[in-house]
């Protein structure tokens, strides 16, 4: 009995997710089509890689809100290089203009001790003048048939743009959770004093999980570009209400030194899924985005009540 | 050897301490002397009154962020409760053709909003950056109310109401309306800050949680009046956006939240310092609309613009942490 309710407790965003898959169908059985399954899993992809490099941020301790003005940038960079670069040279120039990015961000937080959130600010300001400068202000629109081919590539019916986003997961967590180097991002997080004082250096690991974080951004850049066949310096404007709370359904915590990828997995597809079934309800867009505000809000709030509510002061 | 040391460790020299503390005055007259030098009539009547005119509505939104950055917080929502404020009091307006009653709307709607981004601070006993989440969910939630309310749709000012329109286009005693009401809310603002003890708490609710719970000062219901003061501001800036443009969309607040953080911090206010002061604030509202002014002028982008902007934004955040608090 003991046992099944830590199971309970422990998996209980994928049992939330199953539960939603049974309950649905009653109601819309279009939700059950391999049309619409293919759909959610090819959306998950952009804002899920995202939602693992700003994992990565929040074990740390720290938050980087640029990601979607990062994203716009990559995207945008991407299908600006795609018109006389190959494919390779354009993915690595726009990963490295995203990282280059993190690394600002990473030096003024980390090292100058900026308040994490206003850094992140000017630089979301700054980056999204650059995406738009880069742009010309208009969507950028890719004529590559491989592009358009790997966009729609799918192995059994699955997206290969979703198994990428396991095989990060994969990864990602194992770098977590078998590394020294994983390892220490939770320390930092979580008590930053006692690592500094065990001898880690705290600020080359909050540097280098806000660098990660814009990384990952610009991979999501990338995937959107694939997908969309274009890109545009308007998109993720809304994405940090959208990518939070993934992260924090899953487990990870806004203060740092709890979390994982795979936490993270189960967030991004139970906020895909409510995602889904609120255009399959044919919900206004107004009521979504308060909705989404309203998730946004709840999370932050328990998550932070939590933690808070022993302390005094 | 010793003294040496402690001169090199401790804080900067006294003269980079001197400029650090003044930036902001000095950038404001760089600009000025710039101004002069380029344009004609750079001090008449006319253009003066168009900087400021075109500074005021950020000039009050600044002013109330101030006092939120002091307290030790960040209001992400600004834009959008000028939205919803914004698409009320027109509506309002148009429906009882009552010009207080839509001054009065737009401000308690503002206040209403204010309150509850201060609730929610109180309840999970949030730092700086707790703030920020919750005010990004405030502003989602007052966007979409203001969509829902207009239903996608501007609504225009009654043009037969002629009253509502003079707040953004009249004169007081030959000086634009919009400036009366900027100068007016900053100076209150500041009497408050500066000259009583319910300015002295704001400034200490901001800098050391730790001394400010000994003293037996509530931070929490300061920080609701912080909010609460932002809101406001939101509210009469939604009145003179509208009183001025003559039309409220559910977009019409969208960026003001960065522009007036922007004046806030070039002016010189450090988040959770003691020596913030709505008159620096006044100074980086003027430096950033001098900027605009001057980059308009030599036909930059409006994209290069942004880029410069948000540029200057993380220098001073820099150079605001170097100063003593």
């Amino acid at each position: 009995m003991v046992l099944a309710k830590k199971l309970m407790n422990q998996y209980r965003i994928w049992i939330i997710c199953i539960v939603a898959f049974l309950i649905v169908p009653l109601f819309k059985p279009a939700f059950l089509t391999v049309n619409n399954i293919e759909g959610i899993l090819t959306s998950m992809v952009t804002y899920g890689v995202i939602a693992l490099g700003l994992t990565m941020t929040l074990i740390t301790g720290e938050i980087n809100i640029s990601i979607g003005a990062v994203m716009a940038f990559s995207s945008v960079t991407f299908a600006v290089c795609m018109k006389s670069l190959p494919i390779v040279v354009s993915m690595v120039l726009a990963l490295a203009g995203a990282a280059v990015f993190g690394l600002v961000d990473g030096y003024f937080v980390a090292y100058k001790k900026l308040p994490a959130f206003m850094v992140s600010v000017a630089v979301m300001v700054t980056v999204r003048g650059i995406a738009l400068a880069v742009s010309g202000e208009a969507p950028v629109g890719i004529m590559s048939d491989t592009i358009a081919k790997i966009g729609r590539l799918q192995i059994a019916h699955i997206p290969v743009l979703f198994l990428f986003l396991l095989l990060c997961v994969l990864i990602l967590e194992l770098f977590l959770k078998r590394t020294q180097v994983g390892r220490n991002m939770y320390a930092v997080g979580g008590a930053p004093e006692v690592a500094a004082a065990y001898g880690l250096n705290v600020e080359k690991y909050k540097c280098l999980s806000l660098t990660f974080c814009s990384f990952m951004a610009g991979v999501g850049g990338i995937l959107l570009a694939i997908r969309m066949c274009s890109g545009s310096p308007s998109v993720g404007e809304d994405a940090m209400p959208s990518v939070l709370p993934m992260i924090v359904i899953g487990g990870t915590s806004i203060s740092g030194g709890k979390g994982g990828m795979i936490k993270t997995l189960s967030g991004i597809v139970l906020m895909n899924l409510i995602f889904n079934i609120m255009s399959m309800f044919n919900i206004y867009v107004n009521v979504q985005n308060l909705i989404k505000g309203g998730i946004l809000l709840v999370i932050v709030i328990t998550d932070r009540y939590l933690e808070n509510r022993n302390k005094k002061i | 050897m010793a003294e040496e040391k402690v001169m090199k460790d401790g804080a900067l020299n006294k003269y980079i301490q001197f400029f650090l503390e003044n930036l902001n005055w000095v950038l404001l007259i760089l600009l000025v002397l710039f101004g002069v030098l380029f344009t004609d009539n750079f001090f008449s009547w006319n253009n003066i009154s168009n900087v400021l005119k075109q500074v005021s509505i950020n000039g009050v939104l600044a002013a109330g962020f101030t006092i939120v950055i002091l307290a030790d917080g960040f209001d992400l929502s600004i834009g959008s409760i000028i939205s919803i404020c914004a698409v009320v009091a027109v509506g309002t307006l148009n429906a009882t053709q009552n010009t207080l009653l839509a001054v009065l709307v737009s401000i308690l709607i503002g206040l209403a909003f204010g309150i509850f981004n201060g609730l929610l601070i109180k309840i999970i006993k949030g730092n700086n950056s707790d703030s920020f989440l919750t005010t990004l969910g405030t502003m989602l939630v007052a966007s979409s109310c203001a969509y829902t309310y207009s239903e996608g749709f501007n609504i225009y000012c009654d043009s037969t109401v002629k009253a509502y329109r003079v707040i953004g286009k009249g004169t007081i005693l030959g000086i634009p309306v919009l400036i009366v009401i900027m100068f007016s809310v900053m100076l209150i603002l500041e009497f408050i800050l500066q000259k009583t003890a319910l300015g002295r708490k704001i400034k200490l609710s901001g800098s050391n949680r730790v001394a400010v719970y000994m003293s037996g000062i509530n931070a929490h219901n300061i920080k609701i009046f912080s909010f609460a003061v932002t809101g406001l501001c939101a509210g009469i800036a939604a009145v003179m956006l509208t009183a001025r443009t003559g039309v409220a969309s559910p977009s019409t607040g969208y960026g003001y939240e960065v522009d007036a953080a922007t004046a806030a911090i070039i002016g010189g206010n450090r988040e959770g310092g003691m020596r913030g002061s709505i008159v620096k604030t006044l100074t980086g509202v003027l430096i950033l609309g001098l900027l605009t002014n001057i980059m308009n002028i030599m036909n930059i982008s409006t994209v290069v613009q942004t880029i410069f902007k948000g540029t200057i934004l993380l220098l001073t955040l820099y150079t605001n942490r170097l100063k003593r608090l």
